[in-house]
């Protein structure tokens, strides 16, 4: 009796084994289709991550293929440099008289007037000729005559834009300014290529980055956890500092340290503060922003790194849904009340 | 009955290796080597494994009328020394050693990814 049953019994332990091993080996890749990709577009590199377990590696693929295409659409109305753009004729003509723009560049820039009176003026789409003075970034970069920069100082042009709601309509009450909305378009384009993957295509995971500026759709299905996303250490921006587990939401991150130039020993960054017209200069090395809107947090990062530590967090201490971590130039950690729950790795504030 | 005995013993022995081989081989390429990918103007110019290189060494990539950039490569890490480009954004990027950011120069249409190594726990970095 014995001796018939342990061939049996051998044979079932054996095959348990071996269903674990290849549960080991199998279960990991559950038939997730992934694509990864980048592309060049506005003055910056941009990628995507999709994961999904109902299309099929093509369909991601052509999903991302019309991802990119809306984003280059949108780089031709929103760009400030491109000639022909729709803001770059609108600067032309709006100190003329009203001028009928499209419906998404009305949107983006009413979006931007209401952002320049929440933060007092810190954040303000209407300093496209200081940045061009200044040149960071450009083959030129150079620090502007003190006479450029006392009269252009603190002159709350966004106050001089006038929207007219019906005719989808925008003019410039005076002549001194033209429009940059290089601090909230990009995050304005990923909130759109997020909708297009989600509604379109059914996107229920992926990741949008435009330059550093992050935008999450779902969880990262691959891992089975919310994403994890980095906010760049400003001594080595190739390296993570500190991390947060994000679902749904974007992070969006201002810093100096990448984009910023010297001269006579002095660092001057890209980040402009419009009441003095030169670099901000807050006490800060990088702000990032955490809400559900990429280009609330473009604009919001922006904003509170120009009002600095205590106005910036008061500000979005009275936001809904909307948190910030600050990096001070003495190495300090500084979170808005919620930001803590986020953090996905230890860190010592 | 030996024969049996013997029979299954044979068919578990062989239903164990075969798993055992599909583990230790997915591991294996799972910990494939990072590699990096150098590209310039969309072109792919080099690929370099880096845990191959045991020592430091530099290279230019590029020439005076398409931008000219300094390479270098360490054990396990490589990066963009010196840049002829206006804003060196590429040089202040620093060194990439996993695929959770690349090394950009846009003026100079130079992208360096990496592929392989050991996953990261951060998916992305915001910069």
């Amino acid at each position: 009796m014995t001796n018939k049953k342990k061939p049996h019994f051998l044979l079932v332990v054996g095959l348990m084994i071996t269903a674990a091993c290849l549960c080991f080996t199998g279960c990991n890749s559950k038939n997730i289709a992934e694509y990864q990709g980048t592309f060049h577009a506005l003055d910056t590199i941009a990628g995507m991550t999709l994961y999904s377990d109902t299309l099929t590696e093509k369909e991601l693929a052509e999903a991302a293929s019309s991802a990119e295409d809306l984003c280059r659409e949108l780089e031709n109305v929103f760009s400030s440099r491109l000639s022909g753009s729709s803001l770059y004729l609108l600067n032309g003509d709006a100190k003329e008289g009203p001028v009928k723009v499209r419906e998404d560049l009305f949107y983006v820039i009413k979006s931007a007037l209401e952002y320049a009176h929440l933060t007092d003026g810190a954040f303000d789409p209407t300093l496209l000729d200081i940045i061009e003075e200044w040149g960071i970034g450009t083959a030129d970069p150079h620090v502007p005559e003190a006479s450029f920069t006392e009269s252009h100082k603190a002159l709350r042009n966004y106050s001089n834009v006038t929207l007219d709601d019906e005719e989808a309509s925008v003019s410039f009450d005076t002549a001194n300014f033209r429009l940059d909305l290089g601090a909230i378009a990009k995050g304005y384009i990923c909130d759109r290529m997020k909708e297009l993957l989600v509604s379109e295509y059914g996107i229920e995971s992926g990741l949008i980055n435009m330059g550093g500026n992050v935008l999450t759709i779902g969880d990262n299905m691959k891992k089975g956890r919310p994403w994890n996303v980095g906010i760049a250490d400003p001594h080595d921006p190739s390296s993570s500092i500190i991390s947060l587990n994000v679902t749904d939401k974007s992070l969006v991150t201002s810093g100096t340290y990448q984009r910023y130039f010297q001269e006579d020993g002095h660092i001057y960054h890209h980040i402009l503060d419009p009441f003095t017209a030169y670099p901000a200069d807050t006490g800060l090395l990088s702000v990032s922003i955490l809400t559900g809107g990429s280009m609330d947090a473009d604009a919001l990062s922006t904003g509170v790194f120009v009002l600095g530590p205590e106005k910036g967090l008061k500000l979005i201490e009275e936001l809904e849904d909307t948190e910030c971590i600050l990096i001070t130039e003495d190495g300090e950690f500084l979170f808005s009340k919620g930001a803590k729950k986020y953090l996905s790795d230890q860190v010592t504030p | 009955m030996k024969k049996k005995i013997l029979l299954y013993t044979s068919v578990l022995g062989l239903i164990l290796i075969s798993s055992l081989i599909m583990i230790i081989s997915q591991r294996m390429a799972r910990s494939n080597d990072p590699v990096a990918y150098i590209y310039k103007d969309g072109q792919l110019l080099s690929t370099i494994k880096l845990n191959d290189v045991k020592e430091t060494y530099s290279f230019r990539s590029g020439s005076p009328s398409t931008g000219e950039n300094t390479i270098t490569v360490r054990p396990g890490e490589i990066g963009i020394t010196e840049a002829d480009c206006p804003d060196k954004v590429c040089v202040k990027t620093g060194f990439i050693h996993n695929d959770t950011i690349p090394i950009v120069c846009l003026p100079n249409k130079v992208i360096i990814e990496i592929h392989g190594g050991e996953p990261s726990d951060v998916d992305i970095i915001s910069y």
